[in-house]
């Protein structure tokens, strides 16, 4: 094993969403910081496809958002027999949100407080308000689209650039909610619409989880990561981690990691942080069981990786007579409704849930959809149905479940040996009537807006975007494995960044939050560190 | 070189215009390569290989060439639902290589074009529109 680098002041474990923003902090901070990333660095030029006319079968092969079909190196399978929902991720510099579709909605206040307001789960304890300074800069730093004055939210800082563009097909649907008299907005997406910080603005190709090639999309490999580096942060990519060490006081000591040629390395730290997602992150402090930790590192709660939250889909489609133009613009059009996102104590489940409204189908797709036959009505058909649907993406809040969990699989590894996850997760009853309720409400919209034809999909199975809850943040260390400064209770120089650590989940994509905490707990290590580095 | 025999080859060709005929400005597959950008995909993949020459053999078995278009239709029907595991790939690269063809993504009204680097023009939208939700005023809930 080579010992060969120097200690740092923090090691970070992830170069995603949340690595990288708490990178650049360390940094900026005058830290010296390191991150380890597993994947590579993708270069936007060559690397995606959206410059091929094979494009859209690249969404099935090496750019699956599901590491179980893509099979890359660099990826590890997980087991997910045990789950209708199958968990998707990227590994390279920027992680996930490589492959991201860029919505940057924010948990809205009463998020924080589910317990005090609904008498479910447990209340955060941080609030909105708390992590406000930090959503504000966080969105300087990522660039977001949008529109001030939403009515779901308080009032948030100026957006950085107009919102993505409607386009037929977002004023069909909009209509829709106008007769109804029902809430939408262009919700936050971190995409320039315009030049912003270096970056273009979006040219409406479309298809945002292949990757952006002009960088509109602010994946972190082209946002923070830049930066981060040029204040000299170090970042080791094909650096694949297997256990964090801790010393014979219990401390974190080091990570143990693979480098590109397979040779075991070791990287001491003063402060450890991991950011490698709900389910990459109890991976490894499962797989980082010692004598003095026998259940896992910070495990002492019995909590890591359980309370596996992912954010439950249901997938309700329209088709409309007219071409709606549908495969101009980002593919998820960016339309989000708040109308039913707050517990009414009239409907039969707790808490609510969200819309995003996307847009049509690529050709590919459309064709492979289940709707078109084969034969001689195959045109006919495609005719009737490509550019003219529109589809509402049910995302309802999924409340923690102590069963639901991440573990570590008895027999399957990764190509390195190192073991691999299990997934087990069932949808709750409340899931399951909140997205009913939301079928029977997008049905409404999308008929009010005048489709012919409606058809769902009640449970979305490649739907695992967004990874929660298995180290959750609290204040009684029984109750949960870190504090509101995402520092473990058991090992006081470990923290953890990612979607982990959240007490619930809301009802939008996540991303926004995890960056804004990874922001807020790095300014608390850093007025801290005099601390942590005297050790 | 070819991955499929000549004979599998050319039931395969046989296959995929019958998937999707040919109309108007939209070719058939067996004039747009499709045959050979299916070849290439199982070249790749020893697992599918298998599946297609299986498959194709069994079509075969039935002396597929020789019989009329009406009597084709019905053997793909029937091994449509007698053997989902050929027939859901066979459908999948077919229509694969299909409409990822430039003369198809031209005939069906796109540019024929990939999304980049060009992309496209789109229109802003209607945001008076949220006139009435903006009038409504605040929905969240102040904890």
């Amino acid at each position: 094993m080579s010992a060969d680098k120097k200690k740092v002041d923090v090691l970070v474990i992830g170069a995603g969403a949340s690595g990288a923003a708490f990178t650049w902090k360390m940094a900026k901070s005058g830290m010296k910081v390191m991150c380890l990333e597993q994947g590579d660095w993708l270069n936007p030029s060559t690397d995606y496809s959206t410059s091929s006319t094979d494009w859209e079968i690249h969404r099935q092969t090496d750019f699956n958002p599901n590491p179980n079909i893509r099979s890359l190196d660099v990826d590890y399978p997980i087991n997910d027999t045990e789950s209708p929902i199958a968990p998707l991720m990227y590994n390279a510099v920027g992680g996930s949100t490589i492959h991201w579709s860029a919505h940057f909605p924010r948990l809205k206040p009463s998020d924080f407080r589910v317990k005090t307001l609904d008498n479910v789960a447990d209340d955060w304890p941080l609030s909105y308000f708390d992590l406000e300074p930090y959503f504000a800069l966080n969105d300087e730093m990522m660039g977001v689209a949008g529109l001030n004055g939403d009515t779901a939210y308080p009032p948030k800082s100026p957006r950085q650039t107009p919102p993505v563009g409607l386009g037929k097909l977002g004023d069909k649907i909009a209509s829709g909610f106008d007769k109804l008299d029902w809430h939408w907005w262009p919700s936050d997406s971190a995409i320039n619409t315009v030049e912003y910080d270096g970056r273009p603005g979006c040219n409406n190709c479309g298809p945002c989880d292949l990757g952006c090639s002009i960088k509109a999309k602010s994946s972190t490999d082209v946002s923070y990561w830049p930066k981060a580096l040029e204040l000299g942060a170090e970042l080791i990519t094909n650096a694949r981690v297997r256990e964090i060490t801790v010393d014979r006081f219990g401390k974190a000591k080091s990570a143990i990691y693979y480098d590109s040629n397979g040779e075991v390395r070791e990287q001491n730290a003063s402060i450890i942080v991991l950011a490698s997602n709900g389910v990459g992150t109890p991976r490894i402090l499962l797989n980082s069981a010692s004598s003095r930790f026998p259940d896992g590192l910070a495990n002492s709660s019995g909590l890591v990786g359980k309370n596996l939250m992912f954010h439950p889909y249901s997938i309700v489609t329209g088709l409309f007579e007219e071409d709606l133009e549908g495969h101009k613009g980002p593919t998820p059009l960016n339309i989000m409704s708040s109308e039913f996102y707050e517990t009414d104590p009239t409907r039969d489940f707790m808490r609510g849930y969200a819309y995003q409204v996307v847009r049509s189908l690529a050709p590919l797709a459309t064709a492979l959809s289940g709707h078109v036959p084969w034969g001689e009505n195959h045109h006919e058909v495609f005719k009737k149905r490509f550019n003219r649907t529109i589809t509402f993406a049910v995302i309802g809040e999924d409340l923690p479940e102590i069963h639901n969990k991440v573990t570590i699989d008895p027999e399957l590894t990764d190509s390195f040996g190192i073991p691999s996850p299990k997934i087990e997760y069932k949808l709750s009853e409340n899931s399951r009537k909140m997205l009913d309720h939301g079928i029977g409400t997008a049905t409404q919209v999308l008929k009010t807006a005048g489709a012919l034809e409606i058809t769902h999909d009640p449970l979305k199975r490649e739907a695992g975007w967004h990874l929660m809850g298995t180290a959750k943040m609290g204040t009684n260390e029984d109750k949960s494995v870190v504090n509101k400064y995402g520092q473990t209770h058991d090992v006081d120089n470990l923290f953890i960044i990612d979607g982990s650590i959240f007490v619930t989940a809301g009802a939008v994509n996540p991303t926004s939050t995890i960056q804004a905490l990874a922001l807020y707990i790095a300014d608390h290590i850093v007025s801290k560190s005099g601390k942590f580095l005297t050790q | 070189m070819r991955t499929l025999s000549k004979n599998n080859a050319d039931i395969l060709g046989e296959i995929v215009d019958l998937l999707i005929p040919a109309k108007e400005n939209l070719p058939s597959p067996s004039k747009i390569n499709v045959v050979d950008h299916i070849d290439d995909a199982l070249s790749n993949t020893p697992k599918l290989k298998r599946i297609f020459v299986e498959g194709l053999s069994d079509i075969n078995n039935e002396k597929f060439l020789s019989l009329p278009k009406i009597e084709q239709i019905a053997l793909l029907k029937k091994y449509e639902s007698s053997n989902e595991a050929f027939f859901s790939q066979l459908l999948r690269h077919t229509y694969n290589a299909y409409y990822t063809n430039p003369i198809v993504t031209a005939g069906i009204g796109m540019t024929g074009k990939p999304p980049q680097p060009m992309g496209y023009t789109l229109e802003k939208g209607n945001l008076t529109l949220l006139d009435k939700v903006i009038k409504k005023g605040q929905i969240w809930r102040n904890p």
